[in-house]
């Protein structure tokens, strides 16, 4: 059988951790739902940096190796190396300071010393027995004698060496300013602005030569961005179609603009100029096709596909086979990753001692971000506590030292011990959480397709409530259904009615949400997958002539 | 080992080639009454156990007693009546710590025979010791100690205890692990040339998962497929995962080699030895146990990886000298494990552990009982119902302790400060129980650990700055053998010199901002750190799990202790009573503000016609420099005339003026928002007054457990309290005909619940 090859074009920056990011996963899938089709090669390039990374995610959500090969410019650029290199000596097991050492070592000799005099005294039964010690008393005082003009000089270099060096430190500030303003970007390079402009410099040029590697794959028909943030792939001389998963910053504009100050609108101009000299496009959702690549972007309607998500099943990474009660050892092998995971929180000092394993709780799995709601959220979540006793945790999976008005919030309504922020999951722990929870909520405003909250939800038994946004309704459109899930997500205490509601009526819920699942999960990522190609090689034998993308 | 009836062992493991070999070498040597678990834990790391029936039937012991037996969860620790009856009938039990450590401290406690901890070896650098140590907070190995010489670290390899600590390795008893079948069958062939490598558990088990990511490194490039149980499902089509038996019989036939990656020194796995028994070529790794086994000069024996790698690349290439050397020369390994080999330290084993027993059991037999001491203490200055309920605590244990024949002397101990414990204050402290004063002392780190080593506790390190004792001139509460604390509030956690019990009424600090972010974590870890926690109420369970993060073993639900009054001749209730009363204090939660408001309503709209008594531990200070949270309340009454002429002000009134007080209300009035609940409801109920509450769950719960039939109202609606109020009015003497009669109230008096708190108290003894 013959085998086409596709190609995926990612240039995501220097230490992103694609384990950590929705889009990694996604692309995790995507490639998963490829494993079944064995006429089809996916070749990933990629920058010279990410290899390493994509490798790693790839492999720790069990994608076949044999579906993909990763591609990427040779070197790493000396820029980077060097800050990679830095890095890694700063996370290097700290030795102690000479000066320390040194003093560490005589502090031990002179105890050691002291020891063996005290043992000699409390075994001497004579005076002879005295003498060696004596002798050797008088040996060090003879030494010490003899080094005490080194021992001065030594200080008199040392004193002076004080002197000298505050006097350097006078003479050389402004060169101690640069040295610190260095150490400032290299702990921080996202907000230094000399750093910036080297690292778009030093994308522009991986770019280039990733469009260099491209040219020479003529093998590959078409060649796939899996979102808008790389204006450079519109410069592939290939047929090319590029997802758009959403334009969050235009919808949320001033929320966004307390985030990631002018880096994040830097990227927003990558967005905005990647769709605006972009052509074939597929979304996840009718809505963000219509109302962000048509309205706001006049984009012809034709060149846009719309390919929904297949469910994300996380059951296989946590169901436990080969015992008589198969739901017991699942549940007590959740148990163990949800213990595991509070080892994650943001406030260890209370999780790291928090021994009930069966911790009733709510579970929203994302980021924060201005679009996700969590303020109303939170809101809803202190008056379910604090009013209706509800009882239960509420778990996150975003940081909130990086989004001050969660900090806030949680420090304001005394809730840092209620809601547990546990970042940096495990695909397994995760899926943990999703099982154990009593209830996963999804509040967010704005998304690019149909939240994953539901079928990784489901896929696990565990119900779910939902913001009713059109990209929800496009999915879940069971008038019934939408009446149980749906919440108004600008009113915090129809959140709160809708929750306690669940909870109180969970098996009926589930039971409704079962039967949508099951329908669902019809659809598979292989199914996503061949959706893909089958633009992919519309674009491909048309050319890069428009035509109607939309998949059949 | 009892004469008087045949040896009788416990086998509390469920593995099944261990049972497989140690049943059968137990029968060897004469003890062919053996029982076995029937549960184990659904946990991926049970994943070699099963269950077994067949030695049911050669036990002589009572069938309820055997029924009993079996139905419980060892893993967990047990029951005390399990192991009381596992006392009369068994000399000694086998038992595992991996899973839970509970079993240990049970067993210790409650089982009379020998206990065997049972060894096979940890991954290098745990040790026997450290875990204990880790699981237990330094506990595992004192309970070891209590066993005395009842306790045996049961080595299945002579040189594992040497690693251990001195406690494990003075107990050490060498009893070898075997194969129960060590023959050789040689069916090999060994056409399929992959290495067959075994490494379970890779989708779940951090360390087989680094064996498997170290195994695929190692040997990229090389064909081979890794078998052995994988719980959860694993992304690699050469991990096969579940195989039938004859398809593993099969792959044992033909795939060419087994590679056993293992380093460890003191614990080594099954596998290898299948290997060899198969006929299959063996290549191993330098430096684990197979050396110890006879293996250091094997030539299946590699150093390093890159020479194991050259062998099996030899050997994959068809090098049949190599394989046919290595097939030749392993069965050596087979000698050490073979049942002949290890019966007579089995039997050495034994007869020493039956010998030692019966020296211990009759000293022991000769040894006084002592009377247990239980501190009962109340940490900081309580009065009114805090105060009350300590009390009923004190006379709850004492009284329990002697209904279970158990009884056992109750020392009730406060703040050495007269003003706030008169005589008179404790003049109601139960008869025998007897009285003490302490004060707190702090301890640094230093004299924290040093008191700890003193105290036996060898390997107790602090993990805070400094840490309470309670200073009473004496033993600091040393001569008591367990401390009941009422409520965690403790300003640094107890030294733990003596197992410590708290008493926690309520979580309130999870609904209103009562204490700093710092000290909530501190009450948090006083709980964390205790035996066992006490509540009274389902809603505070739940905050105790949920909230202090409890495991729910560790959280204890007992009825509600009330003071009861028990003789009120003396009080008539007046026909047409003129006041209700409001029994509260100055505390955040108890919702002054919607009750003035309420008041206000009552009596400004709906023109009430009771006026209201307010009672209670410093409510005679409500205006004096009034609390922030008291503004809004002072601020009401200070503008309403009519609050001012209606409400009565009467402090903390003595217990008899109190309870003449309340007789003669129309009914008692209790406007708090969330708590544990009050018992002023059911002295009010006592004294033939019924109350009119808010709904809040604890209230629910003591409404259910007295069936007080309390009026309810919603204490966050001031109108709806209002108009309640107002229905009392009608309402009240009906009200009085649906309170509990006399007996009752007396059902859930403290006599009649003191043995469920001496029950809860002596598993922590």
């Amino acid at each position: 059988m013959s085998v086409k090859h596709y190609g995926i074009f990612l240039a995501y920056a220097p230490t992103v951790d694609l384990r950590n990011q929705g889009l990694g996963r996604y692309l995790a899938a995507f490639l998963k739902g490829a494993a079944d089709r064995d006429d089809l090669h996916f070749v990933l390039v990629c920058p010279s940096w990410s290899g390493k990374e994509l490798q790693a995610l790839l492999a720790s959500e069990g994608v076949p190796r044999d579906r993909y090969e990763i591609r990427s410019p040779g070197q790493k650029p000396i820029v980077l190396r060097g800050f990679e290199a830095y890095q890694a000596y700063q996370k290097r097991p700290r030795k102690k300071p000479l000066r320390q050492r040194l003093i560490d070592w005589s502090h031990q000799t002179r105890v050691a010393a002291m020891r063996r005099i005290e043992e000699r005294l409390a075994q001497a039964y004579s005076f002879s027995a005295l003498l060696p010690l004596l002798l050797g008393l008088v040996i060090l005082a003879l030494i010490a004698l003899i080094l005490s003009p080194i021992g001065l000089i030594a200080m008199m270099v040392f004193l002076s060496g004080r002197l000298v060096r505050r006097a350097i430190q006078r003479i050389a500030r402004p060169l101690f300013g640069l040295t610190g303003r260095l150490q400032r970007a290299l702990r921080h390079p996202k907000e230094d602005g000399l750093v910036l402009r080297l690292y778009q410099l030093m994308d522009k040029a991986e770019s280039n030569r990733m469009l260099q590697l491209i040219d020479e794959l003529r093998h590959v028909r078409a060649w796939y961005s899996p979102t808008a943030f790389w204006p450079a792939f519109n410069e592939i001389r290939a047929p090319r179609l590029m997802c758009v998963p959403d334009v969050v910053l235009a919808e949320f504009p001033v929320g966004f603009s307390h985030v990631g100050g002018d880096r994040f609108l830097a990227n927003f101009a990558s967005v905005e100029s990647a769709i605006l000299s972009g052509q074939n496009f597929v979304t996840y959702s009718d809505s963000v096709k219509w109302e962000t690549l048509v309205d706001r972007y006049a984009v012809p309607a034709a060149n846009v596909a719309v390919i929904h998500h297949a469910p994300n099943d996380l059951a296989p990474w946590i169901t436990v086979s080969g015992f008589a009660d198969i739901h017991a050892a699942t549940r007590r092998y959740c148990e163990t990753l949800f213990v595991r995971a509070l080892g994650k929180s943001s406030n260890p000092d209370y999780a790291r001692t928090f021994f009930n394993r069966s911790a009733r709780f709510l579970f929203y799995a994302s980021q924060f971000r201005p679009n996700k709601n969590l303020i109303a959220l939170l809101s809803a979540y202190e008056y379910l506590l604090r009013r209706r006793l509800i009882g239960h945790k509420l778990i996150l999976t975003g940081k909130p030292h990086a989004w001050p008005p969660i900090e806030k919030f949680l420090a304001d309504h005394h809730l840092e011990n209620e809601v547990l922020c546990l970042h940096g999951l495990e695909i397994q722990e995760l899926a943990a959480c999703y099982k154990l929870a009593d209830l996963a909520v999804n509040p967010s405003l704005s998304e690019g397709g149909c939240p994953f909250t539901f079928t990784e939800a489901l896929s696990v038994d565990t119900p779910v409530v939902m913001a009713r946004i059109p990209v929800t309704e496009e999915v879940l459109t069971d008038p019934e259904l939408q009446e149980m899930t749906f919440f108004d997500p600008y009113d915090w205490k129809d959140m709160a009615h809708r929750i306690e509601w669940a909870l109180s009526h969970r098996d009926e819920l589930l039971a409704a949400q079962r039967r949508t699942y099951a329908d669902l999960a019809q659809r598979s990522w292989t199914d996503v997958v061949n959706e893909h190609i089958e633009v992919l090689e519309r674009i491909a034998t048309a050319g890069s002539q428009p035509g109607n993308l939309k998949a059949a | 080992m009892n004469k008087s009836r045949p040896a009788r062992v416990m086998w509390l493991l469920n593995h099944t080639s261990a049972r497989k070999f140690e049943i059968p070498m137990l029968k060897s040597i004469g003890i062919n009454e053996i029982f076995l678990p029937k549960s184990f834990p659904m946990d991926p790391d049970f994943r070699s156990a099963s269950i077994d029936w067949s030695e049911d039937q050669f036990l002589t012991i009572p069938k309820e007693d055997l029924d009993e037996l079996n139905a419980v969860d060892w893993y967990t620790g047990g029951t005390r009546n399990a192991w009381e009856i596992a006392s009369r009938h068994f000399d000694a039990c086998f038992f595992i710590v991996l899973y839970d450590t509970a079993i240990l401290k049970l067993a210790s406690k409650h089982f009379k025979g020998a206990l065997l901890l049972r060894a096979y070896g940890l991954s290098s650098p745990v040790t026997y010791s450290s875990l204990l140590d880790f699981k237990t907070q330094g506990l595992g190995l004192i309970w070891a100690k209590r066993a005395g010489r009842r306790f045996y670290f049961a080595k299945a390899y002579e040189h594992l205890d040497q690693v251990e600590s001195s406690t494990l390795q003075k107990r050490s008893l060498y009893l070898p692990l075997g194969l129960h079948d060590v023959s050789v069958t040689d069916q090999w062939q060994g056409k399929d040339k992959r290495i067959f490598f075994v490494c379970p558990g890779v989708g779940f088990n951090p360390y087989y998962q680094a064996i498997y990511s170290r195994f695929i490194s190692d040997f990229s490039g090389l064909p081979y497929a890794i078998a052995g149980e994988q719980p959860v499902q694993v992304n690699d089509p050469a991990v096969l995962g579940y195989t039938p038996l004859a398809v593993h019989e099969e792959n044992m036939r033909q795939m060419r080699l087994m590679f056993y990656h293992s380093t460890e020194p003191n614990h080594i796995h099954y596998h290898p030895f299948e290997a060899i028994r198969a006929g299959m070529p063996l290549v191993f790794m330098a430096g684990g146990m197979l050396d110890r086994l006879g293996g250091a000069g094997l030539p299946g024996r590699c150093e390093t990886v890159r020479e194991a790698r050259v062998k099996i690349e030899r050997m994959l290439n068809d090098d049949w000298k190599l394989i046919e050397r290595i097939r030749q020369t392993q069965a050596v390994l087979l000698d050490p494990m073979k049942a002949e080999n290890c019966a007579q330290a089995w039997r050495d084993g034994f007869q020493r552990l039956f010998a030692e027993l019966a020296t211990t059991r009759t000293e022991q037999a000769q040894r006084p009982l002592k009377r247990k001491r239980i501190a009962v203490i109340v940490p900081a200055i309580y009065r009114g119902g805090s105060l009350c309920g300590a009390k009923l605590l004190a006379q709850a244990i004492y009284q329990g302790s002697r209904q279970f024949n158990e009884a056992a002397e109750v020392v009730f101990l406060h703040l050495d400060e007269e003003a706030a414990y008169p005589d008179e204050a404790l003049a109601d402290l139960f008869p025998g129980v007897s009285r003490r004063v302490f004060k707190w002392k702090k301890m640094r780190r230093g004299e924290a650990r040093r008191a700890m080593r003193y105290a036996g506790h060898a390997t107790w390190e602090p993990q805070v700055g400094q840490y309470l004792v309670a200073e009473d001139g004496m033993n600091q509460l040393l001569d008591c053998d367990l401390w009941l604390v009422i409520s965690d509030r403790l300003s640094a956690p107890l030294l733990p010199l003596r197992p410590c019990v708290h008493m926690v009424y309520d979580y309130l600090q999870r609904y209103v901002p009562l204490v700093a972010h710092d000290s909530e974590q501190l009450f948090l870890d006083v709980a964390r750190q205790a035996e066992q926690v006490l509540v009274t109420s389902d809603f505070t369970r739940n905050d105790a799990m949920q909230y202090a993060g409890l495991p729910a073993h560790k959280v204890v639900k007992l009825p509600m202790l009330a003071p009861m009054f028990s003789d009120q001749s003396e009080y008539c209730s007046p026909a047409k009573p003129g006041y209700f009363v409001w029994t509260t204090n100055l505390a955040q939660h108890k919702n002054h503000a919607n009750a003035f408001k309420a008041l206000r309503w009552y009596y400004e709209k709906l023109g009430g016609v009771l006026d209201c008594l307010v009672t209670g531990v410093n409510t005679h200070h409500f205006f004096k420099d009034p609390l922030p949270h008291l503004a809004e309340a002072t601020a009401m009454i200070k503008g309403s005339a009519l609050l001012r002429k209606r409400v009565h002000w009467k402090g903390e009134l003595a217990a008899n003026d109190y309870q003449r007080t309340l007789a003669r209300a129309a009914f008692l009035w209790h406007a708090g928002k969330i708590d544990n609940g009050t018992f002023s409801v059911i002295e009010a109920a006592s004294l033939g007054v019924p109350a009119l509450s808010s709904d809040y769950p604890a209230m629910r719960e003591i409404d259910q457990q007295f069936a007080l039939n309390l009026a309810w109202m919603n204490a966050d609606e001031p109108k709806a309290m209002a108009e309640q109020l107002k229905q009392m009015e009608s309402t009240h003497p009906a009200r009085r005909g649906l309170l509990p009669s006399k007996s009752q109230l007396a059902e859930h008096g403290t006599d009649r619940l003191a043995g469920e708190y001496w029950n809860a108290i002596r598993e922590c003894l």
